[in-house]
């Protein structure tokens, strides 16, 4: 794992907390890239010869593949892994960032400015949803403060953690999420401008720097329900030069006005609110666009029917603390948008192959639609 | 030399079977913590190879030498492949495993 760019609100961990999270790094690429495949083999050599010899036939949906995979060693010993590398992660980035908080804090206000702004919203109520299960095991999730005035703990926790997860294949900046996205509109939409562009669910922006990047005479706001995220989000961003309005808005109901923005997107937010929200958030995006503006989540596109790999998606999702995975997957999506207001013709869904985690994340791409003009 | 004793010392207590203390989740906790102390280890190596590295450029490795010290890309790359080769070291029963399902050797 290379290291990651060393902005002014980044953690600085001691020589032992290095030690820790290089450590972790490379348990989480043991685990992905050489544990992960063989429950594949540990199912398909073991497992399924053992059912078909009890029941005459392989087992034919996820509760039956649970069944047999719950009981192999092998499975026993990578679950208890992966979920025990994800504990340590966020507790060492935990401890490390919670001592260094007082200096992040400082850092955050001593930024050279580089034009941007943050507005938060001390009344905007948090949905059960959101704070009823801490998203990926990470404790406290994103809007737990450790103290009452200009906490930034969440944030700092999710760039330093969120590196060490993918052991740095996010990029130095953590930017591959946001530059796949920009990379997916140029692409479907050589011709598009935006002069204003909003991302929802922005978190600590670390997909929304890559937008300022790619159209630099855009505007660029970002919305995030945790205040302690759009802290460290405003801090970073000016630390790097790159000027973002954020606010803490729910993206399912904003208070900009109609038509304000030509692009309107999100990374990896769906996947984590009910599909009862997706369709509010949809609506609100319908509402946002300008005539002919794009709208673009970057996130699941479906969810495995193949047996075994829908209970390795459902393992995934329980594991790791993801509730509503799957009712993001299986959306009707084109259905979504045409009642939020767009034209059936003017929705796409586009799988990609993640590089990063392929086998995991087989389903992950983008699905938006187009403002009618 | 010891006099020929009689029959074998008893090691087993006659009485109800012995209990048992641990239940599932118990393991679980037990490799939980087998692999907090692996980090543990883990990082223990990395300070020790900052000391070594210290005293090889003939300095004496204070604390805050230790701490300010910044490794280059080769300390890098060299700590990468250690850290590889001892998760290898350590998960060798689990692997073994997904060897014996490929049909490979092991050994
Ligand atoms: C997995 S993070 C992704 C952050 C960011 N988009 C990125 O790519 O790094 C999801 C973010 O969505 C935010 N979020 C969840 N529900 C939301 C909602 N209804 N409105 C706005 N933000 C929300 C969370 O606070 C969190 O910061």
């Amino acid at each position: 794992m290379g290291d990651q760019y060393r902005h002014a609100l980044l953690s600085r961990p001691t020589v032992d907390e290095q030690g820790r999270e290089a450590f972790l790094a490379a348990m989480r690429r043991f685990l992905i890239s050489e544990l992960y495949d063989g429950n594949k083999l540990a199912y398909e050599r073991r497992q399924v010869p053992a059912f078909a010899a009890a029941h005459g036939r392989a087992p034919q949906t996820y509760l039956e593949v649970k069944s047999v995979m719950q009981e192999d060693p092998y499975f026993r010993a990578f679950s208890l892994l992966n979920r025990a590398t994800q504990e340590l992660l966020w507790d060492n980035v935990g401890e490390s960032v919670e001592r260094q908080l007082p200096a992040l804090k400082r850092a955050a206000g001593e930024v050279p400015k580089a034009g941007g702004s943050l507005t938060l919203d001390p009344g905007l109520e948090l949905p059960d949803y959101f704070t009823k299960v801490d998203i990926h095991v990470m404790p406290g999730s994103f809007h737990t403060e450790l103290a009452d005035k200009d906490d930034l703990y969440a944030g700092a926790v999710y760039d330093r953690g969120v590196y060490i997860y993918a052991y740095g294949g996010l990029g130095d900046k953590n930017a591959a999420l946001g530059q796949g996205t920009v990379d997916c509109v140029r692409r479907r939409f050589p011709h598009l401008k935006p002069r204003k562009i909003l991302d929802l669910g922005c978190g600590a922006g670390m997909s929304t720097l890559p937008l300022a990047e790619a159209w630099p005479e855009a505007e660029i706001y970002g919305v995030d329900l945790a205040a302690p995220m759009l802290r460290y989000a405003h801090g970073r961003s000016e630390a790097l030069g790159v000027p973002v309005a954020y606010s803490q808005q729910n993206a399912a109901h904003t208070n900009f006005a109609d038509g304000s923005f030509d692009l309107v997107l999100s990374n990896l937010l769906l996947h984590e609110i009910p599909q009862k929200v997706t369709r509010a958030v949809i609506a609100e995006c319908a509402r946002l666009l300008s005539p002919g503006g794009v709208m673009v989540h970057n996130d699941m596109v479906g969810w495995p029917t193949d047996p075994f790999q829908e209970f390795m998606a459902e393992w995934n999702a329980h594991h790791n603390n993801e509730p509503f995975e799957r009712g993001s997957g299986t959306i009707d999506w084109v259905g979504a948008c045409v009642a939020a207001g767009f034209a059936a013709e003017d929705v796409f869904l586009q799988p990609v192959d993640a590089a990063y985690m392929s086998e995991q994340l087989a389903f992950v791409g983008f699905r938006g639609a187009v403002k009618r003009v | 030399m010891s006099e020929p004793q009689g029959r074998p010392r008893p090691r087993k207590a006659a009485g109800p079977a012995r209990p048992v203390y641990f239940n599932a989740g118990d393991v679980d906790r037990v490799m939980a913590i087998v692999l907090a102390l692996s980090t543990e280890v883990a990082a223990l190596r990395d300070r020790l190879d900052v000391h070594e590295r210290i005293a090889a450029s003939g300095a004496v490795p204070t604390p805050e030498l230790v701490e300010a010290y910044l490794p280059d890309d080769a300390v890098q790359v060299a700590r990468d492949a250690w850290r590889d080769g001892y998760i290898r070291r350590l998960f060798r029963v689990i692997t073994e495993d997904v060897e014996a399902l490929r049909g490979e050797q092991t050994g």
